[in-house]
């Protein structure tokens, strides 16, 4: 009984840590899409921005972030309501 | 045209709404009916408490003079949200560990309940907080302005403006500061603000669909105007895009009613999970229309409007009154809402730790007869709210509300920052010590202020003009907005750089400097390890009763939150009825209670000054022992750890030899026996075919072969008997039948037994000694066996033509020993253990019948009586003792 809980807890805190690093891994993806020249990268034209492709990127990505977000605070308000 | 009267009266009504819906609130959460009150989605919706006048209005005043720059004040908290695991799941923790009240609370309790940290903290968020409490005072009479344009009643605005303020003040005394929680929650304010947050974001939608689908005729039209219209010349991508954004991100953090809102008021850390998309998501929406109003604007009214009002002039300008006024409510839930719970968050923070801790200071030798605690604290939350609301207007007045609203939300973000080092560090970093925070929000604070803060009067206060451009008594060094000749075009940026740079390396070379008090370590220890480690109980001298614990808390908290935290506790230490006892635990809590009204500092020297002493236990430095002890703490675990698994390699190692010699001795046993077995089966065998064959044998050859027959059939039984005899012995499964015997009626019983074997080999026993009389518990007939054993052996090995045998007894401490001695030839010592191993026969001439069982038999015999037989060394014949568990009767 002990070794089959023991055995819980530890597959319980590998699923954190991983859960914890995938949203790190989601937070780094945003700061890298949204605060680096990536962002020019992808909408700086030679006669200046794409006003429009610069709208949905930004608003594309903010949109991602949010249902990432929302997928993963599925899994992690679960942890929390374990602690 | 909608009226001032009639805007008046709206605003008026709205109020009275949120009244009662926060009056509402309140009685329900009293009486305990939290359900919606607690939600999640309450919880966020108060969250976008940061979108304030400035975003409503200012947003798209910003997207129509700067373009996209107005995402970076969505972008950054966004991704604080998306981060809340790492980063405000712990802050929240610490708020409710701790019992925080405030950001200024969190730095003091941090820093070892450093009161000067909390009174610094205090002055830089009141005076940070100034020009955005300004900004919602311009914004809201800029919108009421819209109203009065052209109207007889053309009330000027400062008039507007100092009647806003009044009413605000008076609003967020009568809701913020009716009581005082333990926790500092708020309930009917947050529901109040919740509602507001709904319909500001409604309005803002409603304007932004009917600008897109009722002024510019739909979607693609719109995007063709956004092409056109949308003042965005070069990549979003800039030094100031990614300044601005790390600035929202902070403020989302440090600003005292995002801090409010986000730690304090928190009633669970699932609440967070769901903010974490729901308030993003409520930001996204927020912006979602944005451009397209800016745009449009741009496109329809005249060249030269403000376009910070853009959302309320679209609606004018196409006679949409009730849209008009719908936006005029939104606009003003943003900055009402903002202006609340800043006020409340400021006032907590100045009652708790300036205005209580100076009280304490000059009434400290009265405490018992003085005025109530709580009401001092009611109203210098009630004057604090009047002079921060004060404040606002005074700088509103000073920047004569023309500058454009995103600029001075900036100046407020950056003023707050400072706060950012000393709160980051404090939650990650050990070493972080209190004068670290000091020097270096000090430092960021001068910074800020010179760089930042006094240009944006343009001249107005303390630095003039003159100054700004040139530097003080023309020291160009020393211009604000050009520090040590380092050009940065952008003041903003320029500002952020010097401010919180030096405000890092300040706090960074001052800790490594100092040394943390015991007090911060223990605290450093909490903050650091909140997921974790509890608190060790600190050992207390009490230098006050529990009758004047009793009153002082029922100041601080009130008689009845008193009466029931008394009586828990003395319930809790078994208490049937009065106070409970001063124990450590009790003054924790009882400290923790005090904390969440009065704040940490105060509430730590109030308990600080009733237990003595601000004992710290050795336990409480074990605890916050560095980082080399738990480290070596760590090795030695491990090298124990080595240690084990060291030793049970060689257990293992020894089983396997073990096992293997076991496996060889099976082996051995198994060739034994089937030799032995072989032995008398092939003359049974031989003889019987014989019988079968032959038919004519005599008589007398009959008899004789029958009898070798029968002979190896009794010696066959006679081996197998012993094998299992043996199997039984050693697995442990022989019944023994105990009873108590004298020693001497065993000995003369074997002696009867074996009587003609001793008379057939000529043999002499003999028996003495001292212990012959003692009487002993075992089973006779197993303990007559061994003595036969031995007693036949040397008669059997014997190689005189007269054995004799002596047989000694003696007593030992808690045994007795029976030596058998002979004047046989003796067994040579390195045969010693050898003689007890089965079927080990060492002499060739051994006697026909014997299989060599008959000393391991005897030997189990006696382990199974709990004793043991063993063979010693002796010049001459054998020697082998017997040695029997005796216990006095």
């Amino acid at each position: 009984m002990n070794k089959i809980s023991g055995q819980q807890q530890i597959d319980k805190r590998r699923r954190r840590r991983k859960l914890s690093e995938l949203s790190l891994g989601i937070l780094g993806l945003g700061i890298c899409l949204l605060l680096t020249p990536m962002i020019n990268a992808f909408t700086l034209t030679s006669d200046g921005p794409n006003k429009l492709g610069l709208l949905a990127y930004i608003f594309g990505t903010w949109a991602a972030l949010i249902i990432c977000a929302f997928i993963l605070s599925r899994f992690l308000v679960s942890e929390v309501a374990d602690e | 045209m909608l009226s001032f009267n009639l805007i008046v009266t709206i605003s008026l009504l709205y109020v009275a709404c949120l009244f009662g819906i926060a009056a509402l609130a309140e009685t329900r959460a009293k009486q305990g009916k939290m359900g919606f009150i607690e939600s999640p989605f309450v919880y966020t919706l108060s969250i976008s408490v940061y979108c304030t006048a400035w975003t409503f209005y200012g947003a798209v005043g910003s997207a129509a003079r700067n373009g996209l720059e107005f995402l970076t004040i969505y972008l950054g908290p966004t991704l604080v949200f998306i981060g809340w695991w790492w980063f405000l799941r712990k802050l929240v923790r610490i708020g409710r560990t701790q019992r925080i009240t405030s950001i200024a609370d969190l730095i003091s309790s941090r820093y070892g309940k450093s009161n000067v940290l909390g009174v610094l903290v205090t002055i830089l968020a009141v005076v940070g907080s100034t020009p955005y409490i300004a900004l919602q005072l311009q914004s809201l009479t800029l919108s009421f302005t819209v109203f009065t344009q052209g109207s007889p009643a053309d009330v000027s605005p400062a008039i507007t403006a100092l009647l806003i303020a009044l009413g605000l003040a008076a609003f967020t005394i009568v809701f913020g500061t009716r009581n005082l929680d333990a926790n500092e929650r708020h309930h009917g304010v947050v529901t109040a603000i919740a509602v507001e947050a709904i319909v500001k974001l409604a309005a803002l939608i409603a304007v932004g669909v009917f600008v897109v689908w009722g002024v510019s005729g739909g979607p693609s039209e719109t995007l063709a105007l956004m092409e056109q219209r949308l003042p965005q010349t070069e990549g979003i991508f800039s030094p100031r895009w990614v300044t601005l954004t790390f600035l929202s991100a902070t403020a989302i953090i440090c600003l005292p009613r995002m801090f409010q809102v986000v730690v304090v008021e928190n009633a669970a850390e699932r609440h967070l999970a769901t903010a974490s998309w729901a308030f993003p998501m409520y930001l996204f929406l927020m912006c979602i229309f944005v451009v397209p109003i800016a745009v449009t604007g741009l496109n329809i009214l005249p060249e030269g409007s403000n376009p910070d009002l853009f959302v309320l002039t679209i609606p004018l300008s196409e006679n949409r009154a009730g849209l008009a006024a719908f936006a005029f409510l939104g606009g003003f839930s943003s900055a009402t809402s903002m202006v609340i719970v800043a006020a409340i968050a400021l006032s907590t923070m100045i009652s708790n730790h300036i205005v209580l801790p100076l009280w304490l200071y000059t009434f400290r030798r009265r405490i018992p007869e003085s005025d109530d605690i709580r009401m001092v604290l009611l109203r210098s939350r009630r004057i604090s709210i009047a002079v921060i609301l004060g404040l606002g207007y005074l700088y509103f007045i000073l920047t004569g509300g023309r500058s454009a609203l995103a600029s001075i939300g900036y100046i407020a973000f950056l003023g707050v920052a400072q706060v950012l080092p000393a709160l980051v560090g404090g939650l990650f970093w050990r070493n972080a010590t209190r004068m670290g925070a000091f020097f270096g929000i000090s430092v960021g604070f001068a910074m800020w202020a010179y760089t930042l803060f006094l240009p944006s009067f343009a001249g107005g206060f303390i630095l003039s003009q003159n100054a700004i451009i040139n530097g003080p008594f023309g020291i160009s060094a020393l211009r604000p907005q050009a520090l040590f000749g380092i050009s940065i075009s952008d003041p903003l940026i320029h500002a952020v750089f010097w401010s919180i740079f030096a405000n890092t390396l300040a706090f960074v070379i001052a800790s490594l400097a100092t040394s943390p008090r015991p007090l911060e370590r223990v605290q450093a220890q909490q903050f650091i390890n909140v997921y974790g480690q509890p608190t060790n109980p600190r050992p207390i001298e009490p230098a006050t009763t529990p009758e004047e614990l009793y009153i002082l808390a029922q100041r601080i908290l009130g008689r009845h939150d008193a009466k029931k935290l008394f009586a828990e506790h003395a319930k809790l230490q078994g208490k049937l009825e009065g106070l409970p006892d001063i124990t450590t635990k009790f003054m924790e809590t009882l400290e923790r209670n005090f904390a969440g009204s009065v704040g940490a500092a105060t509430a730590h020297a109030m308990i600080g000054q009733a237990i003595a002493s601000e004992a710290i236990s050795v336990e409480d430095l074990i605890a916050v022992a560095d980082e080399t002890a738990q480290v070596l703490e760590y090795s030695a675990r491990l090298e124990e750890q080595s240690k084990v698994l060291k030793n049970t390699a060689e257990e293992l190692r020894a089983a396997n030899t073990k096992l293997t010699k076991l496996g060889r001795q099976k082996d051995d046993f198994l060739s034994k026996v089937s030799h032995e077995l072989r032995t008398p089966m092939t003359s049974i065998r031989s003889f019987s075919e014989i019988l079968h064959n032959s038919e004519n044998l005599d008589p007398q050859t009959l008899k004789h072969f029958s009898s070798v027959i029968n002979d190896e059939s009794q010696r066959l039984t006679h081996l197998l008997d012993e094998i299992l005899d043996l199997s039984f012995l050693e697995s442990g499964r022989l019944q023994l039948t105990k009873r108590r015997v004298k020693i001497s009626d065993v000995v003369e019983r074997v002696l009867k037994s074996t009587q003609q074997i001793v008379t057939q080999a000529n043999a002499k026993i003999s028996y003495h000694g001292d212990a012959l009389d003692s009487v002993i518990e075992t089973d006779t007939d197993r303990l007559s066996q061994v003595f036969i054993n031995l007693i036949t052996n040397s008669v059997k090995y014997s190689d005189k033509d007269n054995p004799t045998i002596s047989i000694e007894c003696r007593k030992n401490q808690d045994s007795v020993e029976l030596v058998f001695t002979d004047d046989g030839p003796g067994i040579p010592t390195q045969d010693h253990a050898m003689i007890f191993e089965k079927f080990i026969q060492l002499s060739s001439n051994s006697p026909s019948g014997s299989v060599g069982l008959g000393l391991p038999i005897s030997q189990e015999i006696m382990k199974n009586l709990g004793g043991s037989l063993r063979c010693v060394a002796h010049d001459g014949g054998a020697v082998f003792v017997v040695t029997l568990p005796y216990q006095k009767m």
